[in-house]
């Protein structure tokens, strides 16, 4: 099950190079930016369009502010969001799952009708929930969304693990006396790293939506900080006026979750493709 | 001689469907003893429980003594401390027996390391030692190759070798040469004999092929649908069978052959 030494298609490529692309922008384009993204230039006109002669380079929204460093700031956000949000639910559903699958019997029934009973939950009741009880804290929305997304992990690892625990080498390596702990991380992990970095993949387009959609409602980032949802509310409602406040940060959000959709997909197909 | 393992009316259960019904039986050090039976018959699920593998749904009952411990009811950790070295297991799929993340060396001495507390230098070296017991070629090659690299018939040394690492007293065997071809067969059937004699180790051999069975066992249990219909000397029962159902294996794998 390794991806190692076989290309992948063209596609996939091509993704990866985006994204390589928009990370480094990322990372690196704020401190490029002649601009600060809070800043108010009040020598532009207000809400002027892009131009390359000018430093505004994707222009100023109605406040007045480069659109382009606010774009790359708010990117790093949404980016943080998603890696942060996809690591807590990479932790909690591969050892649940793994746990689940490698007990099973009423260890694995007790586990895995707890996930079923907070998939039956409203999701984004929860999180507005918790968005209203906590405050609107940064770190609370990795949590929130990590803790939520989870639980596909969870039953995606629990699958694969029950799979292959009782297979030959398990078995042997319990009869050596292997504690259980070792048998999972030595002989069960390895296993399971293909699926679980599959769907890692395709979980940061997730969360990166998620984020953006409570932003975009407002309960997510807030301001003088910034994210690319939170940057679509503000440049839709002057939509009219600025459209290039809603069209960069909007294209920047499409992209990357384009990319990470074709990456992941590409990679699953290589992964079944054995 | 006192028994190395004496099994009293061992009982696996799925539900409320046994799939071992009241198995007995006595193994002396160094003997060995065939259970054969057609698919389904329960041996396998025989050979799991007396190994502390059963299943997670299975419900395991009766009496498993080995070496004057009784092992149904004991904790994972109790079973752990007294199991992992007494008793090795070799398993039908000979590919499956081996993590394909793991070098074949790693595989062999990790084991020694645990159990035997040696260096990893030194384990390696009885590694070596270990491929080469169990006839295979170039054994400092094969220590850094990845299972895939290797034909079933290596791998399922390999395996044996695992299995043997700690110096067990008992080897469970479930399937060992059914999933290779017949040359293949022919010599690991060697091995195993040499094994016996050379280790003087008792082997508690699963197979639905009576041939290999009446070549290495002097028992045999012949089990139908959980149940054991025949048991007694591998020669007694092969030749003057008693009950019609093992008149019908020995008739069936005699007609194989002929054909």
């Amino acid at each position: 099950m390794s991806l190692s030494g076989r290309t992948l298609p063209l596609s996939a490529r091509v993704a990866v190079s985006l994204l390589a692309l928009i990370v480094l922008a990322v990372v690196v384009g704020p401190w490029l930016s002649p601009y600060a993204p809070d800043f108010i230039d009040f020598a532009a006109e207000w809400g002027s369009a892009p131009t390359l002669e000018g430093a505004h380079w994707f222009g100023t929204d109605s406040l007045g502010r480069d659109v382009f460093a606010r774009t790359l700031v708010g990117g790093r956000t949404s980016l943080l969001v998603g890696l942060a949000a996809t690591l807590v639910s990479v932790l909690i559903g591969v050892a649940w799952g793994a746990v689940a699958g490698y007990y099973g019997g009423r260890v694995d029934q007790a586990m895995m009708r707890a996930v079923d009973v907070l998939y039956a939950l409203p999701f984004m009741f929860i999180v507005i929930l918790l968005m209203v009880v906590f405050g609107r804290q940064l770190l609370l929305v990795f949590v929130a969304i990590g803790l939520v997304n989870w639980l596909d992990m969870a039953r995606i690892v629990r699958g694969q693990t029950l799979s292959l625990h009782r297979r030959s080498f398990v078995l042997a390596a319990q009869l050596s006396g292997a504690p259980d702990l070792q048998v999972i991380r030595r002989h069960l992990l390895p296993h399971l790293l293909g699926p679980v970095i599959v769907y890692a993949t395709l979980t940061v387009p997730q969360v990166i939506l998620i984020e953006s959609f409570l932003s975009f409602l407002g309960l997510g980032v807030q301001e003088p900080a910034t994210s690319w949802g939170l940057l679509i509310n503000d440049g839709a409602r002057e939509m009219e006026a600025t459209p290039w406040a809603l069209l960069f940060p909007a294209s920047f959000l499409a992209l990357t979750l384009l990319s990470l959709n074709v990456l992941g997909d590409r990679l699953r197909q290589a992964l079944d493709g054995e | 001689m006192s028994a190395l393992l004496e099994v009293r009316g061992l009982s696996v259960a799925f539900g409320d469907r046994r799939v071992v019904d009241r198995l007995d039986f006595v193994l002396a050090p160094g003997e060995a003893l065939g259970i054969v039976g057609e698919s389904g018959s329960g041996k396998s699920q025989a050979a799991l429980a007396i190994l502390g593998l059963s299943p997670a749904s299975a419900h395991v009952d009766g009496s498993i003594v080995f070496d004057g411990h009784e092992l149904i009811g004991l904790r994972q950790r109790q079973l752990n401390r007294l199991r992992g070295r007494e008793i090795g297991a070799v398993f039908q799929n000979p590919v499956a027996s081996l993590n394909p993340h793991l070098r074949i060396g790693l595989q062999l001495s990790e084991m020694l390391e645990v159990h035997r507390g040696m260096g990893r230098a030194a384990a390696l070296a009885e590694s070596a030692r270990l491929l080469d017991a169990v006839r295979v070629s170039d054994p400092a090659r094969r220590l850094r190759q990845f299972p895939h690299e290797l034909s079933g018939g290596l791998c399922q040394r390999v395996a044996i070798a695992m299995a043997l690492s700690c110096g067990p007293r008992l080897l469970v065997a479930d399937e060992p040469t059914t999933a290779l071809d017949a040359t293949t067969q022919a010599q690991l059937l060697d091995l195993l004999l040499r094994l016996r004699r050379e280790l003087r180790l008792a082997l508690l051999l699963i197979s639905h092929d009576l041939a290999v069975v009446g070549e290495l066992c002097e028992q045999v249990l012949v089990m139908q649908a959980g149940r054991v219909t025949e048991h007694g000397a591998t020669a007694q029962v092969l030749q003057a069978p008693q009950q019609a159902y093992t008149a019908t294996l020995v008739h069936a794998s005699a007609q194989l052959r002929a054909r």
